[in-house]
C-alpha cells in the first residue's frame, strides 16, 4: 500500500513538473540581474535597466531598453533583449519619468512576479532612462547602497491605497546629467500632485522622522541634528529635536527657530503626506470625522530642542 | 518481487532441535559433539594415585586458563589420597561440596549444558559409568582493558568505556549503580553464535511495560549469530522504513547508567562494548554526557546550537539549489553577483553540482573511516583541500557550493549521534533533489514529509518527537529544579531528587 502511495506521489509530481505546475528553474548565471530600472511614459512605454555588477569586479555595469505598448510588454521586451535573461527580482531601484503613469507603474509591480515591494521609488524630473544611462559609471561602484531617504514601493502604495499622499524622493539631472536630489515629489490618488523642494523639502524630510545628520549652519555655529521625534496633538504639530554642537556655541533658539520655518514650509503645500490627521485623532478618536482631512496649512508648529552629548548618533 | 506487488512471505524457519544434542551425558558422547576440534582435550586422572578409580577431565584449550586447571582441580585430584580412597559415589559427593578449590562447582546432566559450560569456559570431570558430569569454573579472563571511549570523548566525566566482555560491562553498571534494585535478566540471541544478552533496569522506576516488550522482541529474535549491532538494533526497534535511530547507544557506563536512572531500560551484549537504551527519542540524540558536566547555561546553549546545526546541515544543500536555482531575489544582491560569478564557467547546473560534491564529501568521509587513521588523515587532506581547492581552479565546481556542503557536512558533525548524522545525510540529499526539482515548494514538501514521518515514529510506544509533543524542555535546566524524570518515560516513580 504504502509503496503504492509513493508511485503516485513520484508519478505526480513528474506529471506536474511535465504540465509546468512546478516552478521552473533558471541557472542564476544566465541571469543579468537589474539593480535599477528607469520606467518612462507617454505614447509608448520604455524601460531601460542598469545591471548590478561587484564593486571589486571586471565586468562593467551596462544599460539596455524595451520599448512596448505598455509596462508589461516593454518589459517583456528588456527581459528577452539579450542571451542571458535580465532578471528584474533584485531590482532595487525604480525610477520613474515625469511622463510615467504613476498609478499603472505601482500596479505592475504588484502583480509581475519578479519586480519587488521593497524596491525604492524615485520619481525624475526629466526623463530617466537618460538619468539612467548617464549614472552607469557612478552605478558601478554604488551597486547595493540604500538611500536614507528612500520610500519602497510598497509604503508608497499603502498610503495611496488609504487615498491618502505619499512623498516619494524626487531626483533631476546634475550637470553631468547624472540623478542629484530634488526635493520631494508628492504623490496623490491621481498621480504626482506637485514637488516640494528647499525649506518644505527639509521640513518634509524632518516631518518623516528624518533629518538626522544633518548639519546645520547657525550664526554662531553650526549643529548637527542626532534625532527628530514628530508628533501631532491638540491641533498642532511637535516636534522634539536633538542636535549635537559640532562648531562654534550655535544657540538652541535659532536651531528650534530653524526647524519651526522648515516644518512651516512643509505644511504650508496642504499636502498631509505624514499621517497628521491620524495622529490628531489619536488624542480624540470620537472626534475623527472632524479632523479627518485636516487642513495641515492651519496646524501651529511647536519645536522643542535639546543638546546632546557623546558620540551618538 | 515487482514494485506494485505485495511482500511475498518469506518460507518459515526450520524449528529448533531441542535437545541440540541428543543421548547420554558421557565423555565419548562429548567427544563425538567435538568431533575434529583440535582445541578440544581429554585426559586421565587416577584420583589419589588409584587407578581403579579413573576420572577424565575435559576442557577447551583457549577457553580454560591452564594454570587453574592445573593447580586447583588436577593437582588436589592426583594428590589427595584420601580422594582415591573413598568409594565412587562419596568421592562424587566430596568434589561436589568442595574438595577441589574451585568458585562453582555444578552438576550437569545433559549434553546441551555439558556443551555449553565448555564453551564457557568450565572443565569438566567425567565419572566412568555416570551419566552425569560435574562442572568447575576455570575460564580464562582474556580480554581487552577498559579503556576510553573512543568515539564519545569525555573532556569533563568519567572516562571508562564499555569493552566486549558482558561481565565487565554489567559490573561497571553495578560500580556505578550500586542499588539492588538493579535488575540483570538474560536471555540467549543466535542458534550458532549463543550470544548471551543482558536486558538492565531498575526496578521500582523503569516501565515494567517496556521490560516486558523488550524481552519479548530479544525472545523472538531467531538468527544465526548476534556478532554485529544490527543483529540487535534492528529486532527490537519499532520501524525499520526509517533512517533515524530508535534505540540510543553509548560507549559510556555513566551516560547508560543515567538513562536506566531516567526510567529508561538498558541492553548489554557479549562481544559488543556498546550499551543500548531504549525508548530513544530524537532529543536523547542530541544531548551528550557532556551536558551535566558543564555549567547548566552553557550546555543549553550548546543544545540550542546542535538543533540548529540539525536544521542546517538538513537544508543548506536544499536552500542553496532553490534559492539559487529558483528563487534569486532572495540572495541579497552583492552576495547574489559573488555566486554568479563564481558559477560562471562551471559546466553543470547548481543541483548537480551540489549532489555531486555531497556525494563527494560521503566517499571522502567513507574513505577516511576504513582506512587506517595515518592514512585517512592524508586522504581527508588530499580529498578536502587538494582536490577541493584544484576542482574549484579548474572551474568544475563554483566556491560557494564548495563552502555550503563543507558547511551542512561540518554541521552535521555536531551530532552527538552519528546513527542521527547518517540519517541526516541521508534525508540532505532527498531534500536537495526536491528543491533541485521545485525550489522552495518542493523543500517545504520535503520539511513535511520529513515531519510527518518523523511524527509517526514510535520507539517502545514513545512518541520520537516527544520533546516537542509533550512540552517537556529542550535543553538542560539547573540540576537541582529537574527533580522529575522524563514524563513519556512512565515511570512509576517520577520523582528523583529532593
Amino acid at each position: 500500500m504504502k509503496r503504492r502511495v509513493w508511485a503516485a506521489a513520484l508519478a505526480f509530481v513528474l506529471l506536474a513538473g511535465g504540465a509546468g505546475f512546478l516552478p521552473r528553474s533558471r541557472e542564476m548565471e544566465r541571469l543579468k540581474l537589474v539593480s535599477a530600472l528607469a520606467v518612462d511614459g507617454g505614447g509608448e512605454v520604455s524601460v531601460t535597466a542598469l545591471t548590478a555588477v561587484r564593486a571589486s569586479g571586471e565586468e562593467e555595469p551596462e544599460t539596455f531598453s524595451g520599448v512596448g505598448g505598455s509596462l508589461a510588454s516593454a518589459c517583456r521586451n528588456l527581459r528577452e533583449s539579450s542571451a542571458r535573461r535580465a532578471y528584474l527580482g533584485q531590482t532595487e531601484q525604480l525610477l520613474l519619468g515625469e511622463g510615467c503613469d504613476l498609478e499603472q507603474t505601482l500596479d505592475f509591480v504588484l502583480t509581475d512576479r519578479e519586480l519587488r515591494m521593497d524596491a525604492s521609488l524615485y520619481i525624475v524630473k526629466g526623463n530617466a532612462g537618460q538619468v539612467l544611462q548617464a549614472s552607469v559609471e557612478r552605478a558601478g561602484e554604488e551597486t547595493g547602497g540604500r538611500d536614507p531617504r528612500g520610500r519602497t514601493v510598497g509604503e508608497t502604495l499603502a498610503r495611496l491605497a488609504q487615498e491618502e499622499y505619499a512623498l516619494i524622493p524626487a531626483l533631476a539631472p546634475g550637470g553631468d546629467g547624472t540623478a542629484a536630489p530634488a526635493g520631494w515629489a508628492v504623490a496623490g490618488p491621481g498621480g504626482v500632485a506637485g514637488y516640494l523642494e528647499g525649506e518644505a523639502a527639509v521640513g518634509a524630510f524632518l516631518l518623516l522622522g528624518g533629518g538626522a545628520g544633518e548639519v546645520v549652519t547657525l550664526s554662531a555655529g553650526a549643529a548637527e541634528v542626532t534625532g527628530v521625534q514628530i508628533g501631532a496633538r491638540d491641533g498642532a504639530v511637535k516636534c522634539r529635536l536633538e542636535a549635537r554642537r559640532v562648531q562654534g556655541e550655535p544657540g538652541l533658539k535659532e536651531l528650534e527657530a530653524w526647524a519651526a520655518a522648515n516644518l512651516r514650509a512643509a505644511l504650508s503645500s496642504g499636502w498631509d503626506c505624514w499621517g497628521l490627521d491620524r495622529e490628531l485623532a489619536a488624542g480624540r478618536p470620537w472626534d475623527w470625522e472632524e479632523i479627518r482631512g485636516v487642513d495641515v496649512r492651519l496646524l501651529d508648529v511647536e519645536v522643542t530642542g535639546r543638546w546632546v552629548e557623546g558620540y551618538g548618533p | 518481487m515487482g514494485f506494485f506487488t505485495e511482500k511475498r512471505a518469506v518460507d518459515p524457519p526450520h524449528p529448533r532441535r531441542v535437545p541440540r544434542l541428543e543421548g547420554p551425558l558421557t565423555a565419548e558422547a562429548l567427544g563425538r559433539a567435538f568431533e575434529n576440534c583440535v582445541d578440544y582435550n581429554r585426559r586421565a586422572v587416577a584420583v589419589g594415585g588409584n587407578e581403579a578409580l579413573r576420572m577424565e577431565l575435559v576442557f577447551l584449550a583457549g577457553m580454560v586458563r591452564m594454570e587453574r586447571v592445573s593447580d586447583y582441580v588436577l593437582r588436589p585430584l592426583a594428590q589427595d589420597r584420601e580422594l582415591g580412597e573413598l568409594g565412587e559415589a562419596v568421592a562424587w559427593e566430596k568434589m561436589r561440596s568442595g574438595a577441589l578449590y574451585s568458585l562453582s562447582v555444578t552438576e550437569v546432566a545433559t549434553l546441551d549444558e555439558a556443551v555449553s559450560r565448555l564453551i564457557d569456559g568450565d572443565c569438566l570431570l567425567f565419572f566412568p559409568g555416570k551419566e552425569r558430569a560435574l562442572s568447575f569454573n576455570v575460564g580464562t579472563e582474556e580480554k581487552r582493558s577498559i579503556g576510553t571511549p573512543e568515539d564519545e570523548v569525555a573532556v569533563k566525566g568519567p572516562k571508562d568505556s564499555f569493552v566486549e566482555n558482558l561481565r565487565t560491562n554489567t559490573s561497571l553498571t553495578r560500580r556505578h549503580l550500586k542499588a539492588p534494585e538493579l535488575r540483570v535478566a538474560e536471555q540467549t540471541v543466535g542458534r550458532q553464535s549463543l550470544t548471551p544478552v543482558d536486558i538492565l533496569w531498575l526496578d521500582g522506576i523503569a516501565d515494567p511495560r517496556t521490560v516486558e516488550e523488550l524481552q519479548r522482541r530479544i525472545e523472538a529474535i531467531d538468527i544465526d549469530a548476534l556478532l554485529a549491532t544490527g543483529n540487535l538494533e534492528e529486532y527490537i526497534v519499532d520501524r525499520l522504513d526509517t533512517p533515524f535511530p530508535l534505540a540510543q547507544s553509548t560507549q559510556r557506563p555513566d551516560r547508560f547508567c543515567y538513562g536506566l536512572c531516567q526510567g529508561r531500560v538498558g541492553v548489554l551484549v557479549e562481544g559488543i562494548p556498546l550499551g543500548y537504551l531504549v525508548p530513544g527519542v530524537l532529543g536523547d540524540f542530541l544531548r551528550t554526557p557532556e551536558d551535566r558536566s558543564e555549567n547548566w547555561m552553557v550546555a543549553a546553549s550548546l543544545t540550542v546550537l546542535r538543533w540548529v546545526c540539525l536544521l542546517v546541515t538538513l537544508f543548506l544543500p536544499g536552500l542553496y539549489v532553490a534559492m539559487v536555482n529558483f528563487h534569486p531575489e532572495m540572495i541579497p544582491i552583492r552576495l547574489a553577483l559573488s555566486i554568479m560569478a563564481a558559477r560562471r564557467d562551471v559546466p553543470f547546473s547548481a543541483l548537480f553540482e551540489t549532489l555531486l560534491l555531497l556525494l563527494a564529501f560521503e566517499v571522502l568521509q567513507e574513505a577516511g573511516l576504513r582506512l587506517p587513521q595515518s592514512i585517512g588523515q592524508t586522504v581527508s587532506i588530499l580529498g578536502g583541500l587538494v582536490v577541493g581547492s584544484a576542482a574549484v581552479e579548474a572551474r568544475l565546481i563554483s566556491p560557494a557550493v564548495l563552502v555550503v556542503v563543507a558547511v551542512a557536512g561540518i554541521a552535521g558533525y555536531t551530532m552527538p549521534s552519528q546513527d542521527l548524522a547518517g540519517a541526516l545525510r541521508l534525508w540532505r540529499f532527498l531534500l536537495a533533489v526536491l528543491a533541485g526539482l521545485a525550489g522552495l515548494f518542493g523543500l517545504t514538501v520535503g520539511a513535511a514529509a520529513l515531519a510527518g514521518h518523523l511524527a509517526g515514529l514510535e520507539s517502545f510506544g514513545t512518541a520520537y518527537l516527544i520533546p516537542f509533543a509533550d512540552g517537556e524542555p529542550l535543553v538542560r535546566q539547573p540540576l537541582p529544579e529537574d527533580k522529575l524524570r522524563p514524563a513519556h518515560l512512565r515511570s512509576k516513580n517520577r520523582r528523583k531528587q529532593g
